[in-house]
Parts: C-alpha cells; structure tokens; sequence
C-alpha cells in the first residue's frame, strides 16, 4: 500500500484528530466549490500554480 | 496532440516585458535587466489567437515585473482583450514582486479591468531579504507600502511566498505574518534551481518536511488563510477512488514572451538559450496562430520528452496520483532534459507535504 492509500485510509476511518480534521475540510472543501479533478496535482494548471516568483 | 496534453489552454502566461527593478537572489529570470517590452501588436496578436470554441482563459500578467511596463503601456496592452473580457472569456491576473509601487491608479486599472492580484512577499522584514533591488537595498517597506494601497482600496490579493533554506524553520512565524498581512490565499514555491538561479541553495527534503508539518499544524488552528498545498493535497484525498486513479491532461501553458515569441509547458523556459531544443521556441504569434501553435505542440522535441517521462514517472513514482508529473522546466534546469523524472520540487512541494501529513494521520495520539 503507497503512502498515498495509507492517508486515504486514515482519512476515511477517521483514526485520530488529525484525520478527522482532514475529513471535515475534505467535504467542506468538495462540497464548497468542487474539486476540478482533472487539474489536480502540483502542475501550473491548478488554479492558482501559475504564481511562481 | 499527446495523451497528456490539455487540448486548449487555460491559462496564458503574458509578458509584457522583460525588465525588473528588482534582484532577488533567487530568481530564475535571465533578462530582467533587461528593457525589452510588448507592443499593443503583439497583444492583439494574442488576443486574436484566443480561439473562440476554447473554455474562458485566465491571461496572466507576469514578468520580468508586469508593472514595470509601465500605467500607459499596461492599459494599451488590455485593450485588445476587452470585447473578450466583457464576454467572459478571459479573466485577468497580475502577479507583482513590488518592484513598481501600487498606486490608486494602479488600483483603479485593476478594478476596471477585474485584474486580481497576486503580490509575492516571503515573510517579516528578517524573512524577506531576498527580495532586494538593483542596489542591494531591501524591497520590503516598498512592497508593504503596495499592499497597504491595495487594502487602502479594499482589493484582496494573493501571496506568493519562497521558502528558501533558511526559512524551512520558519513556518509558523511565515504564516502568523501572512494572517497579519490581510490575504486570504498563500502560494509556497520551495527554492529550486531553475534558470539564472542555478546555483541556489535548495533546501534538504527534510528540511521541507519540517516546514510542511508545521504549515499543516498551523492550519490546524487557523482557517482564515487558505495554503495552497495544503489545500491541494485535502483535495485530493477528499476524492473517489477512480478520480485519484485518473490521470491529468497538462495545460500547455503558452507563454508569450515580449517579441510574441512562445513557449509552452514552464514560463521559466522563456528567455532560456538551448540548441538543442531551439530555445524551446513553438511560435511567435505575429506569424503564427496561437491555437495552431498550441496544436502543434507534440512536434516539439521538450513536448516529446516530457509526455514520455510523464509516463514513467506513472510507473514509476508512488506519489504520481496526486503529483501527476515533475514540472518541465525542473526537470531541465536540474537535468539538462525533460526525459529525468524526479526534481527539488517532486521532493520538496510533493512528497515533503504528503509525508509530512502522513506522519501526522499515522500519529497515536493528537492535539
């Protein structure tokens, strides 16, 4: 299992506070404005990643 | 056009010229001392090439130091995007160092025009001074003295922020400043080498680890300042399985330099000299169509080079569902080719972060 799946699955069963916290601003955040999933990752072409210096 | 190339752009990196006042010690920029700016041609040019089947683009105003253009020049500039503006296609952004002061005049072309801005600080007086002009002299109280205009006149703006080695330590009292500062919204680029910044001091993975957990407590106990990695990475693990397992279409990001020439992929390739591969030079939009331009952009060598690489590092990087791929312009700046796969920035801006958070869910106990 990456570490990626590792957090997924921390997320999801809601192990500590921190993971609780990740979950509520998960949701908020999804349901706030939607997560443009085809532009995610750490690219320029997530909103905002064109700022660079 | 590639598997992993975005069919049109949305975002479009102008430079309205190459010049800046300013000379931090990390920027990648080769000709910044250099006056070289757009013509009101170029910029129609530019906007004639926005092609009318594409979604709303964000033009964004970059540099060199876009200000620096100068009030007159920079409105001249805007007017061949106006009929698309006003119909929704195209959304302005400038991204400012300071090097050129806000003024109520500034604030009123960027009201008129639904400019939003970004300002790039990196912290207090004591954290900021890479961030100085031609004379050694620190930018601080001139960049302070631009965003409390910009408060003055109730425009909000972003903050862009370099997290050198020295300030790994830092987070807290970073965003503690940037709270007090008045912006909602924090952009964190970990110093890396990249153009005329090639030899810079690029902090160790676990020097970015320390940062990122901290950021990550920090933002435990703060809502009002959104950090965008770690907005970027809540994101992703809030997604279905199948959305973190699809992969993204890379914006060709053509970035047009004063001269009309473009690039695509990284903005810090422009300005950048390579035989190899041309200069990294796809077009020029006083001769060329900017969406044939954007079309054509698999017949580039760099284009080619990178979309093979973006395949292995899929198959070979654990962190490639939420990263989606190095960074061109890293990969060559650090490896003289866009076909190497890991850089500074896979191991400081992604996988510090993610390992960062990890250690902190895999925690026994929390605050």
């Amino acid at each position: 299992m990456t570490v990626l799946e590792q957090m997924v699955r921390a997320v999801s069963t809601g192990d500590n506070g921190w993971a609780q916290v990740v979950a509520a601003r998960t949701t908020r955040g999804v349901n706030a404005s939607g997560v443009d999933w085809g532009r995610k990752g750490g690219s320029w072409g997530k909103e905002g990643e064109f700022w660079k210096k | 056009m590639a598997q992993w190339l975005a069919e049109q752009p949305k975002t479009i990196v102008v430079q309205p010229t190459t010049l800046c006042p300013m000379d931090c010690t990390y920027c990648y920029l080769l000709e910044r001392h250099l006056k070289q700016e757009m013509t009101p041609l170029v910029a129609s040019a530019i906007a004639a090439g926005i092609c009318p089947s594409w979604e709303p683009v964000e033009v964004v105003w970059h540099g060199g130091e876009p200000l620096a253009v100068g009030l007159t020049r920079f409105v001249e500039l805007l007017q061949p995007f106006e009929s698309l503006r006003r119909a929704g296609r195209v959304r302005h952004k400038v991204q400012t160092g300071g090097g050129r002061p806000i003024t109520d005049a500034w604030c009123d072309v960027f009201e008129q025009y639904e400019i939003s801005v970004g300002v790039s600080i990196d912290g207090s007086r004591e954290l900021n001074h890479h961030r100085v002009d031609r004379g050694g002299n620190p930018m601080f109280d001139r960049t302070m003295a631009s965003i409390a205009t910009l408060k003055r006149r109730g425009l909000s703006f972003a903050v862009l922020a370099v997290v050198s080695h020295d300030a790994t330590g830092q987070a807290t009292r970073v965003l503690d400043f940037m709270r007090e500062l008045g912006t909602s919204w924090v952009g964190f680029n970990v110093e890396a080498k990249e153009g005329a910044n090639s030899h810079g001091q690029t902090p160790s993975i676990d020097d970015a680890r320390q940062f990122w957990r901290d950021t990550f407590e920090w933002c435990r106990s703060n809502n009002d300042v959104t950090v965008r990695e770690v907005a970027n990475l809540f994101g992703f693990l809030g997604l279905t399985q199948e959305q973190r397992d699809a992969d993204s279409r890379h914006d060709p990001i053509p970035t047009i330099a004063w001269n009309g020439d473009v690039v695509l992929l990284s903005p810090e390739l422009l300005g950048v000299r390579s035989t190899t591969y041309d200069n990294f030079i796809a077009g020029n939009v006083l001769v060329n169509d900017l969406p044939a331009i954007v079309r054509r952009a698999d017949e580039l060598q760099y284009v080619q080079e990178f979309t093979v690489a973006l395949q292995t590092c899929k198959q070979t990087c654990e962190f490639f569902s939420f990263c989606q791929g190095a960074h061109a312009g890293d990969r060559f700046f650090e490896h003289g080719t866009f076909a190497a796969t890991e850089t500074d920035h896979c191991r400081n801006s992604v996988q510090a972060p993610v390992l960062a958070l990890a250690e902190l869910l895999q925690a026994k106990e929390s605050r």
